[in-house]
């Protein structure tokens, strides 16, 4: 062993608290080998190596604070414990600065690769808390979208359902109004048919039928002749199965006589049908007796034949509303 | 032994000795061997990236190792390689410390921005519902 000593000493601070000190604290498994040095003669030893030793405790009286040292760096720890008392011995040994140095180089070291296997545990450790509180939100972030995914879908269900009603609805109603209007063309139809079997003509003013004068009225008279019975039975017969249906009752004359004496004439003649329809039962309220005189041939007035056309009484029926086509 | 014998036995093994470390070079030194090992070990471990001082040091610790093995400094050779070794060690365990600490880093942000989202979503009006099937063609048959 290379013999430095000198008469000099230096006094070995004992420092029983992990806290460093400049001339080195004392780690717990150090402290029996100090003690039993502390009244050695102690070398002059270089400041190197006194510097080395302290970073050197230092580091390894952090490792030893943690408190997860044991249990997660055993090894390491162990390992700075024992390079840190190699280096103490080296220096109570007298072992050259250098060889102090680098042996406090390595305690240091092995007790800050202690420290950094804490570290990574501790981040392992910690990522699985981390996964479990993003794996929470994230779930609970699914089930809200769930929810307000549940909510669309029935929300768009209940539309769906209430649209679907209202089509079928509206479907319904449509076939309803179908068959009314059916039932409406059946009845028109039948009331044609009836009329048609009165010899009624459909014409641009609707259904008309046509009484020559001379069937119903003497020359110049207005009172009906018993001819005019039977066309006048199956008028009010007709007209009391639709009961909606009204009558025009126009009189018409041919060109002879004053145009005041054929208005009038025909105006006497239609009342006098309609009086013939009231006594059948027909309601007044349905009846427009009206006269027209010569205003409205339908022949010519130069003739025999003509004449005889003009003088006529139409009856001009309205629809089963009651309403009628133009004006006659 | 005579003293004549001994200094030829001595002499004979000199010469083996010399003949042998002539022959293969500074003779192979474990230590320097494993540091090499782990330096490389470091760096392919990304080292550069999370530790490059311990890294740094443990490559100039280490030249300086191969130096001194070739110029037949041994002791001096093993102190370095050693040094090399512990400084890339600390390195490689830096570097798996700063990993596992950026990979919870991650996992916490990736956390907050799906609370934010959340948030945000939760407090926003809902999407606009589909237009009600009365203006559309009716599609129920």
């Amino acid at each position: 062993m290379r013999n430095t000593d000198n008469a000099d000493t230096k006094a070995i601070v004992v420092n029983t608290t992990p806290h460093v000190r400049r001339y080195g604290g004392v780690s717990q498994c150090t402290l029996p080998v100090l003690a039993a040095l502390l009244l050695a003669a102690c070398a002059t030893t270089s400041p190197e190596s006194e510097s080395a030793l302290a970073q050197a405790q230092s580091a390894v009286n952090t490792l030893e604070a943690d408190p997860l040292a044991a249990q997660t760096a055993g090894k390491s720890l162990q390992d700075a414990r024992d390079a840190l008392a190699a280096a103490i011995k080296a220096q109570q040994d007298h072992r050259p600065p250098d060889e102090v140095v680098h042996l406090a180089y390595l305690a240091r070291r092995r007790a800050e690769i202690g420290e950094a296997i804490i570290a990574e545990t501790r981040a392992h450790d910690q990522m699985q808390q981390a996964q479990a509180r993003r794996d929470q939100v994230l779930m609970a972030a699914r089930e809200r979208d769930a929810a307000m995914a549940r909510q669309q879908a029935s929300s768009a269900e209940a539309q769906a359902a209430a649209a679907q009603s209202q089509a079928a609805a509206a479907q319904s109603q449509a076939a309803a109004a179908r068959d009314q209007v059916s039932a409406a063309n059946d009845e028109a139809a039948a009331a044609r048919a009836q009329l048609a079997d009165l010899q009624a003509k459909q014409t641009e003013r609707g259904m008309v039928l046509t009484l020559g004068s001379n069937v119903l009225f003497d020359t110049g008279s207005d009172t009906l002749k018993p001819g005019a019975d039977e066309a006048l039975n199956r008028v009010a017969q007709f007209l009391q199965s639709q009961p909606g249906v009204k009558l025009r009752i126009e009189g018409h004359t041919d060109s002879r006589g004053s145009d005041s004496y054929n208005e009038a004439l025909s105006q006497r003649r239609a009342q006098a049908v309609a009086s013939a329809l009231m006594a059948r039962g027909v309601d007044a309220s349905r009846l427009q007796p009206v006269g027209r005189g010569m205003e409205v041939p339908v022949a010519t007035n130069d003739t025999a034949e003509g004449r005889q056309q003009n003088r006529r009484v139409e009856l001009i029926f309205s629809n089963l509303q009651g309403q009628f086509a133009g004006v006659g | 032994m005579s003293m004549i014998r001994q200094a030829g036995v001595a002499a004979a093994a000199a010469l083996l000795v010399a003949a042998v470390g002539c022959s293969s070079g500074p003779r192979p030194n474990p230590d320097l061997t494993g540091a090499h090992t782990l330096v490389s070990e470091a760096e392919q471990s990304g080292a550069q990236r999370y530790a490059s001082l311990n890294l740094e040091a443990a490559r100039t610790e280490l030249k300086q190792a191969d130096q001194d093995a070739a110029s037949d400094k041994p002791v001096l050779a093993t102190r370095r390689a050693q040094e090399a070794t512990v400084d890339a060690e600390l390195a490689l365990a830096r570097t798996r410390s700063a990993k596992a600490e950026q990979a919870l880093q991650e996992v916490d942000s990736g956390t907050a921005t799906l609370r934010s989202e959340s948030e945000r979503q939760s407090n926003a009006p809902p999407p606009p519902m589909p237009p009600p099937a009365a203006s559309q063609p009716p599609q129920f048959q």
